[in-house]
């Protein structure tokens, strides 16, 4: 039997074990719920018509928008507003969603729905655009050329650095990950415990080597933990696809990718290090004493997260966490959701936390060999100096 | 052939094996004897690679026990050593196919041994839903799937009723008739007696008596007596200076005394001794049991 089967045989024996595991399938089913709530619930309770205002003496056919904003999907009604001052104050009070203060001007609080900046253009910004062209002097085939260049929409934004959509994105990546790796981590440990204090371990060692049985655990529950992170992420995405009621910021691609790429990374270092602390205990019930300060880490680093990061997410700090390995997975996603991060820093930190894991897996192999088969508990230090 | 030579292992202080020889052949059962704390488990533990020896060597048929070979063993730890979770067929063929087995060997495998075992109905179940004996059973099975060259069970006989000693006699009998080299421990030495070929037994690390069954007991070249009174209630407790030399009490019971006499004694003042106490009902020889060879041997 090579290596590979053996190791596919574990982490099949994981997969299936997991896939049976209550606390696995219902902190599934009750997340799933969570954001499905999440996203529905202002469907039902809100106002889903947007209200648009029309400045005084901006030269509007209602009757088209009106007619139009259907094909849109846009249940539109529209306000007079007296003055620009007037159109700002509303959009504050978050009486208005939007203000028609020129011809094709939109003035709202960040940015407007894609569907309600589509409506504008097609109705009103093509002709102001037009009429511009025209009246410098280009023909109307020329002009109509010309458009492809834009929608002929100008945004105004009356607070474009809220970021409230990125920091809910980032909240939202962070508590997800401290989430998946927090279960995933602890459920190596809790297995790496089981298989020792129930002997089991000494009859499976009697056919494949630790690293073996470590490494087909880590893909085992690793595959897990990318399905349930993968899948709440899909759900997420779609339900939110659906019902339409949450607008996406521009940086929640990336910072889906960033998650999927730290979810990976974040987990293979805490799951490796929490087989070596589950290694030096025989029994459950102690589990937590050599496994504390891991979970300690894990916390600080999406505490840094949001103490660090959020507040000021290209400081020099927020810089320098993002690059620590182990903390890195809980801030990195955070600070792409920002869109505070060079590719170049990316590229370091995901390097630096390869190395770190590289290592982090061999040095905690090492100590998962030596301390599987003693019995009693072992500290850290006993367990590094234990003669191999 | 599985040969452990002079095997040595020390943890901190305490000599756990101190030059420990043992050969266990195939088609042959070995009773591994010892009380507790003798370095039992820890040689047996040596043979899957569990102990870290200082030194010693563990062969199979002549050659150092490699993963392809040690993979043709199974093993039956004292404790437990199944997923309490898993399900019982499933958990079978699992360490079949880490043994080496096939998809499909593995799955009839665990079909043949539940059936066997009569838990065919229990397949589904989870191990830790079934009683004590049937778990134990499980763990069995789990050694014996993969059809191994070698069987090692720590204290197979331990916690089982009269029933269950019987039938684990009758299995551990059955895959040493197929050609497996079987090695089990034990401290319940009257249990093992009749299903050992070949006895070892150690002490302290060391083993102080080897050899097949017959051999060990011819160690002792004295014989047992076994003197009965018809009045049950009669108790023959005789003096140093009663008997004849050479001759020693093990036991005495109410209607009962048993001597252990060298081959040469005079029986008749024996006899004489012990009419004095009761009207005798039995005076006989027997077989020395394992019980006694062992005590003598530990306690020499």
């Amino acid at each position: 039997m090579t290596p590979t089967h053996a190791v596919r045989l574990i982490a099949r024996r994981e997969i299936r074990e997991g896939l049976r595991n209550r606390a696995l399938m219902t902190s599934f089913g009750v997340t799933t719920l969570l954001i499905l709530l999440v996203v529905f619930l202002p469907t039902f309770f809100g106002d889903d018509s947007t209200t648009v205002g029309v400045v005084e003496g901006v030269e509007v056919d209602r009757g088209a928008l009106t007619a139009a904003a259907d094909g849109f999907g846009i249940d539109l009604d529209l306000e007079d507003v007296a003055d620009v001052a007037a159109a700002e104050q509303a959009i504050e009070d978050g009486d208005l969603d939007a203000v028609l203060s020129g011809p094709a001007e939109l003035l709202v609080e960040d940015q407007p729905s894609p569907e309600l900046r589509a409506l504008i253009a097609e109705v009103v910004g093509r002709d102001a655009v037009l009429a511009d062209l025209e009246a410098l002097g280009l023909d109307p085939q020329e002009a109509a050329v010309a458009l492809d260049a834009g929608d002929g929409v100008t945004v105004r934004s009356l607070d474009p650095t809220d970021g409230f959509a990125e920091f809910m994105v980032a909240l939202a990546g962070t508590v997800l990950m401290l989430m998946g790796v927090t279960f995933f981590a602890s459920q190596v440990l809790t297995g790496v415990v089981e298989e020792k204090s129930s002997r089991v371990v000494e009859v499976v060692l009697g056919a494949v080597r630790p690293t073996q049985l470590l490494t087909g655990k880590l893909l085992g529950i690793g595959a897990l933990a990318i399905l349930q992170v993968g899948g709440l992420l899909a759900i997420a995405l779609v339900a939110m696809n659906v019902s339409g009621a949450i607008e996406l910021p521009a940086t929640a691609g990336p910072t889906i990718g960033a998650v999927a790429v730290w979810f990976v990374l974040g987990f293979a270092f805490y799951a490796v290090v929490y087989a070596a602390a589950g290694s030096l205990v025989s029994r459950v019930e102690d589990a937590q004493s050599t496994a504390g300060p891991i979970g300690f880490l894990l916390f600080a680093a999406y505490a840094l997260s949001f103490v660090v990061v959020v507040p000021n997410p290209e400081s020099l700090a927020s810089r320098i966490v993002s690059l620590i390995p182990g903390v890195a997975p809980l801030t990195m996603p955070a600070r792409v959701a920002f869109g505070a991060v060079t590719p170049a820093e990316q590229a370091a930190a995901i390097t630096i936390s390869v190395v770190a894991t590289v290592l982090a897996v061999r040095f905690a192999a090492r100590i998962y060999q030596r301390s599987l088969l003693r019995t009693g508990q072992v500290t850290w230090r006993e367990a590094v100096r234990q003669p191999g | 052939m599985l040969e452990l030579r002079d095997l040595h292992k020390r943890y901190g202080s305490t000599i756990a094996l101190d030059g420990v020889d043992l050969t266990a052949a195939p088609g042959r059962l070995l009773g591994f004897l010892g009380p507790n704390g003798a370095g039992k488990t820890t040689t047996m533990r040596s043979v899957f690679g569990l102990v870290s020896l200082d030194a010693g060597m563990t062969l199979w048929d002549g050659a150092p026990i490699d993963d392809d070979v040690r993979r043709r063993f199974g093993y039956m730890p004292e404790q437990r050593g199944i997923y309490p979770k898993m399900r019982v067929g499933e958990q079978i063929a699992y360490f079949a196919e880490l043994h080496g087995c096939s998809r499909t060997e593995a799955q009839g495998a665990a079909e043949r041994w539940l059936r066997e075992f009569g838990l065919a109905d229990r397949a589904g179940d989870r191990v830790d839903a079934l009683s004590h004996g049937n778990q134990q059973r499980v763990q069995l099975a789990v050694a014996l799937a993969h059809d191994p060259d070698l069987l090692v069970l720590d204290e197979p006989f331990s916690g089982l009723d009269p029933v269950g000693v019987e039938r684990m006699k009758s299995i551990v009998r059955t895959a040493a008739e197929r050609g497996t080299a079987v090695v089990f421990s034990s401290h319940q030495l009257d249990l093992v007696e009749d299903v050992c070929d070949d006895v070892i037994v150690v002490r302290d690390g060391q083993v102080v008596l080897s050899g097949t069954f017959d051999e060990v007991r011819d160690v002792d070249p004295r014989r047992r007596l076994v003197v009965g009174f018809t009045d049950p209630s009669a108790c023959w407790e005789p003096s140093v200076g009663e008997l004849p030399s050479g001759a020693q009490m093990v036991s005495a019971l109410p209607g009962r005394t048993e001597l252990l006499v060298p081959p040469d004694i005079d029986l008749d003042a024996v006899l004489l001794a012990a009419r004095r106490a009761g009207e005798l009902a039995r005076f006989t020889f027997e077989p020395q049991t394992l019980s006694q060879i062992f005590l003598e041997a530990v306690r020499r």
